[in-house]
């Protein structure tokens, strides 16, 4: 070799190592979407593979996360690993597999389970694989653990500290047993069980393979860089915003238990490169399922900043150090001695994440609207049944709010990770006919940018159904932003056979409510900017769509389009929106 | 002299090869494709062959016994969204399926992503009052006054073409085909396209998007084959003209015309099946292929002879659902643009340079630095040589986009940072290799892997120690494999029919009549086409675990037209099998679900006689031509023995680090890699993992 070459040889170690540690870091993320893509074709669970309510992830010796498929779940992760790994800090072994699902101990729901394993190589402790799942059901007083009248965590379910399932690669059958009686659906247990092993098994392979290739040294120094460049690529986003101190505040409706509204309020600092955010003047945590745990809370809050930094970059441990979040304990964003929880991923989980964006906006310059929309918890089950459930609520599919430049269009991006069912694979399996399922006509939040409109789904129902009913959104749809509109409100009815509706509480469990048809329609997505600023163009084409009729064209968006609906009348045009020049001024 | 031609248009060139039956010579070539006139593309190619052989077009049209294409029309149409004004008749009530996508979004965190363009403008969606339930029973009588007044509506508006889908049309298709009646007769001339014919399947957003897309390009896929055929026939051609499908076979132009969305993948189809044949003649069955282009790499894995069956197809945001190869495809080729993050870290793709400006060194403007770039600055590409010697590259070019861009930000040597693309371009192409067969349950130390493409053979040598594989194949024809394909592909129609059952209440004779009248429909066609020898029949079932939403495609290996109850068990056995291959476990205690039926009709074409030479001796001095200074993993930048590949001979073995150059391919030899010309035209180069 030349001494050109040598040269070049002795140059490259530097720059070879940081390309080769990025190369890994890569890899080391695609093994999170390679367990999360085995886990959704293994599993048997709609929660999983249609709700993709899971995360797969890499969890480093020291509890952070490294790579995660699901940023939602960030925190859930890393404080359920935390605590796993404090609690056998001395005794974790080559084959355990560890589970837990306490919302008290880093997790979320109790129908949440944590499973992580250890992966040691050369009987040296090198990191964990980590699978979490929500599953259909662990006891509590009805099925799918989902109680609008929970007074306790118990009313919901049993939850579990950490216990070995798996002890030096052979399962604890004991504690197994133990899960299974716990549920009314014990096979659906022992089948997501397997399924989420397998993804256990997966991981360890693969990281695994990638040791085999690269060695444990450079593997281990990726851990740490991919930490690294997370949290420096969150502080670069963050460094632009102006420095302050910035408050929000986002009220739920209903808590479900009669206790009405609930606010969550956050306190934004921007310090530097840092960015803190503290939910400790929320209202005080209370015996009702919309109370959230410090993981719901710090999943639910990091959406925005996610938003602001783009997919670009991957969640890991590196955001968690770069964006603080806290709230003292007692409080509806960290609950604590065993109140329910089980709501807290719909609400206040939206209102948490509603309320850092309102902080944000004050700094961070965001050009998109609301992140969230309100849910309908709706479900329904035979009478003489009392271990079904069938969720109807999937039905309800709420709309995408606009952001700057762009009109909304299909959910609202925090909640578009599930996949809505097949209308045709429902009618076979659920023997329910949908008579419908299309937008519904001038419900868009209407705004320069209007959002996605709502959909309204109806649907007939067989005789004799209790329902299990929380809703949001009867008063306030998804927020509109810089002079938008907000989305529509939400509705539900059942309509008996002679077209009366029925009256539907705001909550209720095994409620007896008669009818025939089922209406569902969960608030538009919301508009940004003024619908006075709509191009007229936009406008007519959404009339012309059947998504905005030629009277609230006039009313609202002040563009006066012909009766055929296949025209602008530009001089009429032209006046309405003169005339609401000078209401304004 | 007669000849059989295989004809690509690609997006930069037009590749054909030509076969003279007579004597079995082989002429491959390349013309530039004239943008957005495949035709003169077309007939281009046929000049090239006709200048080679002295002759007039005419002659050499009139000599021709069969053209096989591989168009780009339908995947254009859909990047583009140029097809025809397309409307949509559906169940009353369920006009926003398409919209909805169930639920799907590309990104969850991406809030200035676009919706899809829509092909089908909610106002042409119409709906009429109809129902079928799921056991295939008439809940509402299809309302045809509704249906007869959308089509009025839809005629009046311009609309061309018209797709219908019902909901549970696939249990029973008499509402979709009654509205067809009805459209035809208030529109005789409109292009129909009913959702029971083109996918009759479970899950109506995947039925309407893939029927839609049928409905938005066939019409103008019709129009260009027909054009195009009257041309050639204009221009003396008489023999038959054949188009690649989507599914690795060929069809006539009636059934390519009607079935847009079949012709999606025409083209790396194409590549597939050659590389699939080329592989087999050469003693490999089981081969991972790789094409990298401009601004893609696609790989497909082939086993025992098969290529896999995809079954999760979006192109352009749309939802594809037909059988199609399992063709995966990723943003990463030639000229994929490096670029530095906020982080700090070096990045590649997945924004191209495409071909114009195309890479730095192509000076035509491109100013960013690209993986070609790199593999120029490494010492990979002969600058004097690129393109056959059709284009000079500029090296200099090259270093100063990467200096500027790359190493100066990341302050590093320009060197250092050309090593870096490369080893980040390969990296991407490596997962590539690893998503189609380890994440699939199958291991790539088992698959040969074969590259094809302008680059494909540079880094095949890299990404195989990468994944642990130790045989590379490289055909002489790489740089026109689409085209090759044509000529070895069979007739081949795909049938797919929702048939959902516990396996353990299935009704064989309902599952042989639901196979029989799949394959009356397929035999049908392909009579139509002109497909007369024998068919292979090939027959799956799409099996599940209760409450699964992916399926799993179990074989039914049966000796007769009937699936016996053996058969069935065994396929059963399969399934569990196959499931913890795939996903790590299996419960043969419980009943599992059938949900698809596939089959596949397959008409041999006559088989094309493979150029084959006799082995000459091991030395390969006599094709040395030179030396230059390249990049080699481990050692550095050394002086690589640079062979003219043309003058290699069967038998003659190269000892890496060396560079072969092929007219229109380049073949790097890494360190501990040993190439072998074989006396099949493939370089076979086996890699020391």
């Amino acid at each position: 070799m030349s001494d050109k070459n040598s040269a070049y040889e002795a140059g490259l170690a530097a720059s070879a190592e940081s390309i080769g540690l990025e190369i890994l870091r890569h890899k080391i993320y695609a093994i999170s979407l390679e367990m999360a893509a085995q886990l959704v074709n293994a599993a048997q669970l709609a929660e999983i593979n249609e709700d993709r309510d899971f995360a797969t992830g890499i969890v480093d010796r020291h509890g952070n996360v490294v790579a995660i498929d699901n940023p939602l779940q960030l925190g859930a992760m890393t404080n359920c690993a935390k605590d796993i790994l404090n609690y056998f800090k001395f005794d974790m072994k080559d084959g355990d597999v560890v589970f837990s699902s306490d919302p008290e101990r880093g997790g979320t729901r109790v129908t949440d389970f944590t499973l992580v394993k250890p992966l040691f190589i050369d009987n040296a402790l090198l990191l964990y694989i980590v699978v979490r799942s929500r599953i259909p059901d662990i006891g509590g007083w009805i099925s799918g653990s989902l109680y609008p009248g929970a007074q306790e965590i118990f009313g919901e379910g049993v939850p579990f500290t950490p216990v070995k399932l798996h002890r030096e690669g052979r399962p604890v059958r004991d504690m197994i047993t133990t899960l299974l009686l716990n549920s009314r659906h014990p096979d659906s247990i022992k089948t997501a069980l397997a399924a989420m092993l397998a993804t256990l098994e997966l991981g360890g392979k693969r990281v695994a393979q990638l040791i085999g290739s690269y060695g444990i040294k450079d593997v281990t120094r990726s851990l740490s860089y991919s930490l690294d460049y997370v949290e420096r690529r969150v502080r670069a986003a963050i460094a632009r915003w102006q420095e302050g101190h910035y408050e929000a505040a986002c009220t739920l409706e209903n808590d479900g238990s009669g206790g009405g509204e609930a606010t969550v309020r956050v306190k934004a600092q921007v310090s530097g490169d840092q960015l803190f955010l503290d939910f400790s003047a929320s209202d005080e945590q209370r015996r009702a399922f919309i109370n959230s745990t410090l993981s719901t809370t710090i999943g639910a809050a990091l959406l925005p900043v996610l938003a602001v930094v783009g997919e670009d970059v991957p969640a890991n441990g590196g955001l968690l150090a770069a964006v603080r979040v806290s709230c003292a304990p007692g409080k509806i964003t960290n609950a604590k001695g065993k109140v329910p929880v089980g709501w807290s991923a719909a609400h206040c989980g939206a209102e948490i994440t509603h309320s850092v964006v309102l902080a944000l906006r004050q700094t961070a310059g965001l050009s998109f609207g609301s992140l969230t929309a309100p849910s309908t918890l709706l479900f329904c089950r035979p009478q003489s049944d009392r271990k079904a459930r069938l969720d109807l609520g999937v039905w309800g599919i709420a709309g995408a709010s606009a952001s700057a430049g762009h009109d909304g269009w299909g959910r609202p991006g925090a909640i578009s990770r599930s996949t809505l069912p097949s209308i045709e694979e429902w009618e076979s399996t659920k023997n329910i006919r949908i008579q419908r399922l299309e937008y519904a006509e001038d419900s868009p939040g209407a705004g320069k940018w209007r959002g996605t409109p709502a959909m309204q789904a109806d649907i007939i129902l067989p005789p004799d159904l209790l329902f299990t009913i929380c809703r949001e959104g009867q008063k306030q749809g998804a927020a509109g932003t810089e002079g938008g509109d907000a989305g529509c409100l939400s509705l539900l009815d059942i309509i008996a056979k002679d077209g009366t509706a029925q009256d539907i509480p705001s909550a209720g469990t095994a409620l007896p409510i008669a009818g025939h048809l089922l209406r569902l329609k969960i608030s538009s997505g919301g508009g940004y900017g003024p619908a006075r600023e709509r191009a007229p163009e936009a406008v007519l084409e959404d009339v012309r769509d059947g998504l905005v009729s030629i009277e609230a064209a006039a009313r609202i968006y002040r563009v006066k389009v012909s009766s055929d609906g296949r025209a602008i009348d530009a001089a009429a045009t032209a006046k309405l929106r003169k005339n609401m020049e000078y209401r304004h001024d | 002299m007669k000849y059989r031609m295989g004809i690509d248009v690609g997006g930069t060139f037009t590749d054909f090869v030509a076969t003279r039956i007579d004597n079995g010579e082989f002429y491959k070539g390349k013309t530039p494709t004239i943008p957005n006139d495949e035709a003169t593309s077309i007939l281009n190619a046929v000049k090239a062959l006709a200048d080679h052989y002295n002759d007039q077009v005419r002659n050499v049209l009139e000599s021709t016994e069969t053209i096989v294409l591989g168009t780009t029309v339908v995947t254009n149409t859909m990047l583009e969204y140029s097809g025809v004004p397309t409307g949509l008749i559906t169940t009353k009530g369920f006009r926003d399926v398409i919209e909805l996508r169930r639920g799907y979004k590309e990104s969850l965190f991406d809030l200035a992503l676009e919706a899809p363009h829509p092909i089908v403008r909610r106002r042409w969606r119409k709906g009429a009052t109809e129902r079928i339930d799921y056991t295939g029973a008439v809940v509402e009588p299809l309302n045809e006054d509704e249906v007869r007044l959308a089509v009025r509506e839809l005629k009046a508006e311009g609309c061309i073409s018209i797709a219908v889908c019902f909901l549970f049309s696939f249990v029973n298709r008499a509402h979709e085909v009654r509205a067809r009646e009805i459209i035809l007769e208030e529109y005789p001339d409109c292009f129909v396209s009913l959702s029971c014919e083109i996918l009759p399947q479970i899950r109506e957003f995947e039925r309407v998007s893939t029927t839609i897309v049928n409905a938005y390009t066939s019409p103008k896929l019709s129009k260009y084959l027909y054009r195009l055929k009257n041309r050639l026939i204009e221009e003396g051609f008489g023999g038959a003209l054949h188009v690649m499908q989507s599914n690795g076979g060929v069809m006539d132009l009636d059934f390519t015309a009607s079935h847009g969305v079949e012709a999606i993948l025409s083209g790396p189809s194409g590549g597939v099946v050659a590389a699939m044949r080329l592989g087999e003649n050469s003693g490999y069955r089981n081969i991972i292929t790789a094409d990298m282009g401009g601004t893609s790499y696609d790989v497909c894995l082939v086993h025992d002879g098969k290529p896999e069956v995809g079954v999760n197809q979006w192109i352009s945001r749309y939802r594809i659902a037909v059988p199609l190869l399992d063709i995966h495809t990723i943003g990463a080729g030639g000229g994929s643009i490096a670029w530095v993050d906020s982080g700090g870290a070096l990045r590649v793709g997945p924004e191209s340079a495409g071909a114009t400006p195309g890479p730095a060194c192509y000076r035509r403007g491109g100013e960013r630095p690209t993986v070609t770039d790199a593999n120029l600055v490494l010492g990979y590409i002969d600058p004097t040589r690129f393109l056959g010697g059709k284009m000079t590259l500029d090296t200099e070019a090259a270093k100063r986009a990467i200096e500027t861009h790359l190493a100066k930000p990341l302050d590093i040597s320009m060197l250092e940072a050309a090593i870096g693309i490369s080893r980040i371009a390969n990296t991407a192409m490596s997962n590539a290799l690893r998503f189609v067969s380890i994440s699939r349950g199958r291991d790539p130390r088992d698959y040969a892997l074969m590259a094809f493409g302008g680059a494909g053979a540079i880094s095949a040598g890299v990404q195989a120690v990468d994944v642990g594989i130790k045989t590379i194949l490289v055909p002489r024809s790489a740089s026109v494999l689409s085209a090759l394909g044509g000529l070895m592909s069979d007739f081949k129609v795909s049938k797919i029919q929702s048939h959902i059952v516990s396996s353990d209440k299935v009704d064989l004779d309902r599952l042989n009549e639901a196979f029989t009248a799949m394959n009356e429909e397929a035999e049908h066609q392909l009579a139509s086409a002109g497909a007369q020898s024998d068919v292979i029949v090939n027959r799956y079932i799409d099996i599940r675990y209760t409450g699964q939403v992916q399926e799993v495609i179990v074989p039914i290996k049966s000796r007769t037209r009937r699936v016996t109850s053996v058969n069935f068990a065994r396929a059963l056995r399969d399934f569990h099998d196959l499931h913890e291959t795939l996903y790590g476990f299996k419960r043969p205690d419980q009943p599992a679900e059938i949900v698809t039926l596939r089959l596949e009709l397959t008409v041999l074409r006559e088989r094309i006689s493979l150029p084959s030479k006799a082995f000459a001796g091991e030395t390969s001095d006599h094709a040395q031509v030179g030396a230059r200074q390249a990049y080699i993993d481990g050692l550095g930048m050394v002086e690589c023995p640079i062979y003219e590949g043309p003058l290699l001979e069967p038998g003659n073995l190269i000892t890496g680090p060396a560079v072969i150059h092929e007219p229109d391919t380049t073949i790097v030899v890494y360190d501990k890699q040993e190439a072998m010309l074989d006396q099949h035209e493939m370089y076979v180069i086996e890699v020391v993992s």
